[in-house]
C-alpha cells in the first residue's frame, strides 16, 4: 500500500472521528468492511494476505480508535485458521464475525445510555464539547423521559459541532451554543461537564479531541464535576504517548503574514483532573477508579 | 446605416469590456445602453420594445423554481445516492456522474449542475487519491452538452426559443438525439484517452474500504440539509408542472415564459418561502445583463447594422443550404468558444431571420445549426461557458488548479468531435428536409 493511499485512509478516520466520535467510527468502519468485503473480487489464496494489510491499516491509524482496534483485534483471533479454499466461505464467516461486533458496539452502546442517564438530575446546566455518539444518546433518552435540563454546547469547527447542534434543535432540548473561548462567561452557569474520549490509557490519561483539556481544566479550577464517557473497549494497553495522535504542519497565510503552524488531532487529559468515568457498567467516582487501577 | 457609427463603436467596446472582463457584464450592457439613451440614438420607450420579456420571463421563472429546489437538498441527495452506487469504481464514477449532470443540467442550468456535481465528485476522486482535474473538466463539458438537449437546458436555446417561438418538445425532437450521440462519443472519447485512469478497485481490500469510509464521510458532510418531505413534493410537483406545461404548449397556448413564471409564483404561494432571501438567490445580474444586451442588438438591427452584416459577411457564402448551415454551425461553435455564447446568439438571431429572408432553409434547420453551435462550442475553452468558469472557480477553492491549456487540452478535441457529429446530423436533416 502506497504511503499516500495510507494518509488518506488515516485522515478518512480522523474526519469520522471528528463528527461521529470513536464509537461512531468504530461502528462506521466495521460497516464499511464488511461491504468491502462483499464487493472484492480475489482468489482464495489472496483473501487472506487482503485482509491482514487492511487490518495492519486499521491498527496503524493517528489517532488509535482504540475501540476499533479492540474489536479487530478479537476480529483476527477468531479468524485464525478460518481462511479455506473457498472464497465465498471465508467471506461469509467474516462478514458474521463482524456482524457479532457490530452488535456488540451497538449493546454497548445502549448500554452506555443507561449509565449516562444515572448522571443527569434535573435542572443541570451540562457543558458539552466534543461528539460522542454516547453523549448525544444519552442527552436524547433523558429529555424524551422528561427530565428537565440545558446543554451548553461549546462550538468548535463547525463539522465536529454540527452533529450536537442538530440533535438538540431536532429533539427540541433546551440549549444554548456558544463559543468555545467564552466558556468563561458561562462557567457559573454549569454544574457539569461531560468529556467524550477515544482512549483511556494504562498511564492514567485520556486521549481526547483536541480542545478538551483546556476545558476540563477550567471546570477542574472551577469545581465542576467531570463526566468522562468512556466503554471497556476505550481502555487501551499502549501508554498515552503511543497513540499515534496526528500531527500536521501547516503553512498559512493571514493578511501579509505567512507563518508555519502545527496542529496535533487529538489531546491529552490527565485523569486526575476527572471526576467520573462512565462506563456501560455504571458511573465509577475516580477515586475508587483509581482504587482499582492504581493511579 | 444612418445614424450607426456610435451604436456600433458602444456595442464593440461592450463586447470587449465583456471578453476582457473588465466590468461587471450587467454594468457593461447598461452602460453601453445609458451612452444611447444620453446621446439620444434611441428613446426610453423605443429601448424598452428591444428587451425580449419573453426570454426575461423565462429565466426569472427558472432561476426561481431552482432556487427553491436548490433549497430541498434534493439534488445533492441525488449526487450522494449516486457516488454510492459507483462503488468507488473510476469508470463508474465518470459514467454515473455524466448520466446525472447531463439530465440534470438538460432541466436545470448548467451552472447550478455544476454546483452540485463538482464538490462531491471532487471529494470522491481525491479521497480515493485519484486526479480530480479530468472529472472536473469532464463534468463541464458534458453539463454544456446536456444542457444543449432542451429550451431551458442552456441560455442560448432560452433565447432562440423564445424569440423565434420554437417550443419545449421541438428542442428535445431535434436536438435530442444528436446530443444523445453527442454524449455517448464524448464519454467514449474520454474513456479511450484516459483509460489507464479508469482501472477498476475491486481487487483492492484497502482501497475499497477507503472507498466504503469515503462514502459515509460524504453522506454526512454534503447531506447537511434536513429533506422536507412536503416541501420536497411541492417543489418537484411543480418542476413536473412546469415540464408538463412545456410540454403540452401546443395544447395550452402558453409560451414558455409564462408557464416559468407562473409556476414559480405557484411555488413561492404554496411553500410560503422567504420571498427576501429568494430574491437573494436570483441572478439579477445575469438578467440586467440580457435587458441591456436586447437594447444594443435592437439599435444595431433598427440602424440596418445587422442587415449589413448579414448581407455583407454571411451571404457572400452564395445560397447553397448545406454550406449555409455549416457556416452557421461552425462560426456559432469557434466564436462561442472565446466569446460569451449569450450576446453572440442574442446578435445572431436577427442575422439568422435575415439569411432566412434570402435563402429559406425548412425544418427550421438554420436555428438548430445555432443551437448547437452556440451550446456545444462553449466547451472549446475554459472562458466558453459559464459552467466552466464555474467549475475550474469550485476546483480551485477546493485546490485543484486547472490551467486554461489543461482544460482546453481535454476539451477542445471533444467540442471538434461534437460539432462533427452536429454537422453530419444537420447534412442529413438537410438533405432528408430537401
Amino acid at each position: 500500500m502506497k504511503n499516500e493511499d495510507r494518509q488518506n485512509l488515516y485522515k478518512l478516520f480522523r474526519d469520522h472521528g471528528d463528527v461521529l466520535g470513536a464509537h461512531g467510527t468504530a461502528l462506521v468502519s466495521l460497516e464499511a468492511f464488511i461491504r468491502s468485503i462483499q464487493d472484492l473480487k480475489c482468489t482464495a489464496d489472496k483473501l487472506e494476505s487482503l485482509v491482514t494489510e487492511l487490518i495492519q491499516s486499521i491498527k496503524n491509524a493517528e489517532p488509535q480508535i482504540t475501540p476499533l482496534v479492540h474489536l479487530i483485534e478479537e476480529f483476527e483471533t477468531e479468524m485464525t485458521g478460518q481462511f479455506s479454499d473457498d472464497v465465498r466461505a471465508t467471506k461469509t464467516k467474516i462478514t458474521a464475525v463482524l456482524n457479532a461486533k457490530i452488535d456488540r458496539l451497538k449493546q454497548i452502546g445502549e448500554q452506555m445510555t443507561v449509565s449516562g442517564l444515572k448522571c443527569i438530575d434535573r435542572y443541570d446546566v451540562i457543558i458539552v464539547y466534543s461528539t460522542s455518539a454516547s453523549i448525544r444518546d444519552t442527552l436524547v433518552k433523558a429529555n424524551k423521559i422528561g427530565k428537565p435540563f440545558e446543554v451548553l454546547i461549546l462550538k468548535q469547527d463547525f463539522t465536529k459541532t454540527r452533529k450536537l447542534i442538530w440533535t438538540a434543535s431536532g429533539e427540541k432540548i433546551d440549549h444554548e451554543v456558544i463559543p468555545e473561548y467564552n466558556l468563561s462567561n458561562f462557567i457559573t452557569k454549569a454544574n457539569k461537564f461531560f468529556l467524550g474520549s477515544i482512549s483511556i490509557t494504562p498511564d492514567h490519561k485520556a486521549v481526547c479531541p483536541l480542545g478538551s483539556a483546556e476545558v476540563v481544566s477550567l471546570c477542574h479550577l472551577n469545581n465542576i464535576p467531570v463526566y468522562l464517557f468512556a466503554n471497556s473497549l476505550k481502555f487501551s494497553h499502549k501508554a498515552s504517548g503511543d497513540h499515534r495522535i496526528h500531527e500536521k504542519k501547516e503553512s498559512r497565510i493571514d493578511g501579509q503574514t505567512s507563518y508555519s503552524m502545527t496542529i496535533h488531532s487529538h489531546c491529552i487529559v490527565d485523569l486526575n483532573h476527572v471526576d467520573f468515568i462512565v462506563r456501560e457498567d455504571g458511573v465509577i467516582p475516580r477515586e475508587a477508579f483509581c482504587k482499582t487501577s492504581g493511579c | 446605416m444612418e445614424g450607426a457609427l456610435l451604436p456600433i463603436i458602444v456595442f464593440l467596446l461592450v463586447y470587449v469590456a465583456l471578453t476582457f472582463e473588465l466590468v461587471n457584464k450587467a454594468v457593461a450592457a447598461l452602460f453601453g445602453v445609458m451612452v444611447l439613451l444620453i446621446m439620444h440614438v434611441v428613446d426610453e420607450h423605443e429601448a424598452v420594445s428591444y428587451i425580449d420579456t419573453e426570454t426575461i420571463m423565462l429565466l426569472l421563472g427558472m432561476m426561481t423554481i431552482v432556487a427553491i429546489l436548490r433549497r430541498t437538498g434534493v439534488f445533492t441527495m441525488l449526487s450522494v445516492r449516486i457516488a454510492a452506487l459507483t462503488k468507488g469504481s473510476p469508470l463508474k464514477i465518470l459514467i454515473f456522474f455524466s448520466v446525472v449532470t447531463a439530465l440534470l443540467s438538460a432541466f436545470l442550468d448548467n451552472v447550478t449542475t455544476v454546483l452540485i456535481i463538482i464538490p462531491i465528485v471532487i471529494e470522491l476522486t481525491r479521497g480515493m487519491g485519484l486526479d480530480p482535474k479530468l472529472y472536473v473538466i469532464s463534468q463541464a463539458v458534458i453539463s454544456n452538452i446536456g444542457g444543449t438537449a432542451t429550451l431551458i437546458g442552456d441560455p442560448p436555446n432560452i433565447i432562440i426559443g423564445s424569440k423565434v417561438g420554437l417550443t419545449f418538445n421541438a428542442f428535445i425532437l431535434h436536438l435530442g438525439l444528436p446530443v444523445a450521440v453527442c454524449f455517448g462519443v464524448g464519454l467514449f472519447y474520454l474513456w479511450f484517452t484516459n483509460r489507464e485512469k479508469f482501472r477498476p478497485i475491486d481487487t483492492d481490500l484497502t482501497k475499497l474500504f477507503g472507498v466504503q469510509l469515503l462514502l459515509e464521510k460524504i453522506r454526512n458532510e454534503f447531506l447537511t440539509t434536513k429533506i422536507d418531505r412536503v416541501f420536497l413534493t411541492k417543489g418537484l410537483s411543480c418542476l413536473a408542472l412546469a415540464i408538463l406545461l412545456f410540454v403540452t404548449q401546443t395544447v395550452t397556448g402558453m409560451s414558455p415564459g409564462v408557464v416559468a413564471l407562473a409556476v414559480a409564483m405557484l411555488l413561492i404561494m404554496i411553500t410560503n418561502i422567504d420571498v427576501e432571501h429568494l430574491m437573494e438567490e436570483i441572478e439579477w445580474t445575469t438578467l440586467l445583463f440580457f435587458t441591456g444586451l436586447f437594447i444594443l442588438v435592437g439599435v444595431l438591427e433598427e440602424k440596418h447594422v445587422l442587415e449589413w452584416i448579414a448581407r455583407n459577411v454571411f451571404l457572400r457564402v452564395g445560397d447553397n443550404p448545406y454550406v449555409i448551415v455549416l457556416m452557421v454551425l461552425w462560426v456559432s461553435g469557434i466564436v462561442s468558444g472565446f466569446l460569451d455564447n449569450i450576446p453572440f446568439t442574442i446578435t445572431m438571431i436577427p442575422i439568422v431571420k435575415l439569411m432566412l429572408e434570402s435563402t429559406p432553409i425548412p425544418n427550421d434547420i438554420l436555428w438548430w445549426a445555432l443551437s448547437l453551435g452556440a451550446c456545444l462550442g462553449g466547451n472549446l475553452t475554459m472562458i466558453g461557458a459559464s459552467a466552466n468558469i464555474v467549475s475550474v472557480g469550485i476546483a480551485k477553492r477546493h485546490h485543484v488548479d486547472i490551467s486554461f491549456l489543461d482544460f482546453m487540452k481535454l476539451s477542445a478535441v471533444i467540442t471538434l468531435i461534437t460539432l462533427v457529429i452536429s454537422s453530419i446530423f444537420l447534412t442529413v436533416f438537410l438533405w432528408v428536409s430537401l
